[in-house]
């Protein structure tokens, strides 16, 4: 089991704090190549007020300090995107 | 996290100030000897940057790096001339292993004797050693960054790119030297191997920053001085879900746009993968995949999807790396 973790925020600096319901799924792999099915997946996730996303990943393989690639939405599934994440 | 900034923008500061929680709210240190026109502090005619004429560099007591286990320090820098002998180093910024004096360093970012090194260099730490591969030019700005944590190699990086060639080739665990220690910035603490050149900002966290994060924070200054709470974007570029459309068939033509709708022509080495599933949470393994693709001179990009089977009016997602790594993206396309 392994922690993804990330501060989510525009380009220009606006955090996105306090969003609900966002949708992922996460990759043991950081190139789309090389992407096969998600190890994880959800839909229920939140960031907090300081627009902080901690996500607990049961069926990667990786092992702190590797990395992979989160792919985040919106409820809506119009908004945020694809991260490549170091676990903890 | 913690952070230390030279900042005389601020407009309640008219000197340095350290700032630590990276919030002026939570200013905790302002250093009172110095105010812009006193010895030493040479604004002036050279903009908005500290002047270090090779005298007075700056003492500041250690505010976070007691038994820190990684470092990354950030110096926006433009030397006037450098010393290349080997032996005087052009100092921009180190943490002493005792105060007061010269003789050790628990890390140290300088030019020496004419590229740019980062040293991690306490007892406790090991040592550790980067010199970039670029020599380093007199007359022109360059953003140093020093990286290191227990554990990893060291590396220098020039204006966000990694340009490490490491003396070091064995990551070593360990921490800082403990206890509150000096650091100076512009010079030695002898006053010897000082900078002659202008610092506008030096950034220390006593954390590691991910490679993108180092890239954004070359690339975009500001972010040091962000209001409130200090935050590094994750990531710096284009990881926004973006809407598109796309004729349906094997060949998938899209036009890659950021989020602001700019194209972007000319990409190179695009790894690729195609999911045919409209939303995240429920992506499956993809069913095409293939890198080594470019955007021609208008942002087109023409991929095979021909594993798909989307139809007319189907969305599917492409998710998408290009050659740097520095740009992710995922693309929501509606087949039309």
């Amino acid at each position: 089991m392994a922690t993804a973790k990330l501060l989510l925020a525009e380009r220009d600096g606006t955090r996105r704090e306090n969003l609900t319901s966002i949708k992922w799924a996460w990759f043991d792999q950081t190139d789309p190549q090389s992407f096969t099915a998600p190890t994880d997946t959800g839909s229920a996730e939140t960031t907090d007020a300081l627009a902080e996303i901690e996500i607990t990943l049961t069926g990667t393989s990786l092992t702190a300090g590797q990395y992979g690639c989160l792919a985040l939405s919106t409820s809506n599934d119009v908004d945020l995107g694809l991260y490549r994440l170091r676990v903890y | 996290m913690s952070v230390y900034k030279i900042d005389y923008r601020h407009p309640y500061t008219k000197g340095l100030k350290f700032l630590r929680a990276g919030s002026y709210r939570e200013l905790v240190y302002d250093r009172d000897p110095h105010t812009i026109g006193s010895t030493g502090l040479v604004p002036t005619n050279k903009g908005l940057a500290v002047d270090y004429n090779s005298t007075n560099p700056d003492e500041y007591d250690d505010l976070a790096f007691s038994g820190a286990t990684a470092v990354t320090v950030y110096a926006l820098i433009y030397f006037d001339s450098l010393t290349t002998d080997g032996s005087d180093e052009n100092r921009i910024i180190q943490r002493v292993v005792t105060d007061g004096t010269q003789g050790g360093v628990d890390f140290v970012l300088d030019v020496d004797p004419n590229k740019a090194y980062f040293g991690v260099l306490g007892q406790e730490a090991g040592n550790m050693e980067a010199l970039s591969n670029t020599i380093i030019a007199t007359g022109r700005w360059y953003m140093f960054t020093g990286r290191w944590q227990s554990g990893e190699l060291v590396s220098i990086w020039l204006d966000g790119v990694d340009d490490t060639s490491a003396l070091t080739t064995t990551p070593v665990s360990g921490a800082m030297s403990t206890g509150s220690r000096e650091i100076w910035i512009g010079g030695r603490s002898d006053g010897a191997d000082d900078v002659d050149g202008r610092i506008a900002f030096i950034a220390a966290y006593d954390n590691w920053h991910e490679d993108h994060q180092i890239y954004s924070l070359a690339k975009n200054p500001w972010q040091i001085f962000a209001p409130q709470r200090f935050y590094v974007p994750v990531y710096p570029y284009d990881a926004t879900v973006i809407e598109a459309e796309a004729p349906a068939g094997p060949t998938l033509t899209i036009t890659l746009v950021d989020e602001a709708g700019t194209t972007l022509p000319n990409l190179t080495g695009l790894s690729w993968a195609w999911f045919d599933e409209s939303t995240v949470s429920t992506m499956t393994a993809p069913t095409a995949q293939g890198t080594g693709e470019t955007t021609d001179g208008s942002g087109v990009l023409e991929i095979d999807i021909t594993g798909t089977t989307l139809g007319a009016t189907d969305t599917g997602i492409l998710t998408l790396r290009d050659s740097t790594g520095y740009i992710y993206a995922l693309y929501r396309v509606t087949l039309t």
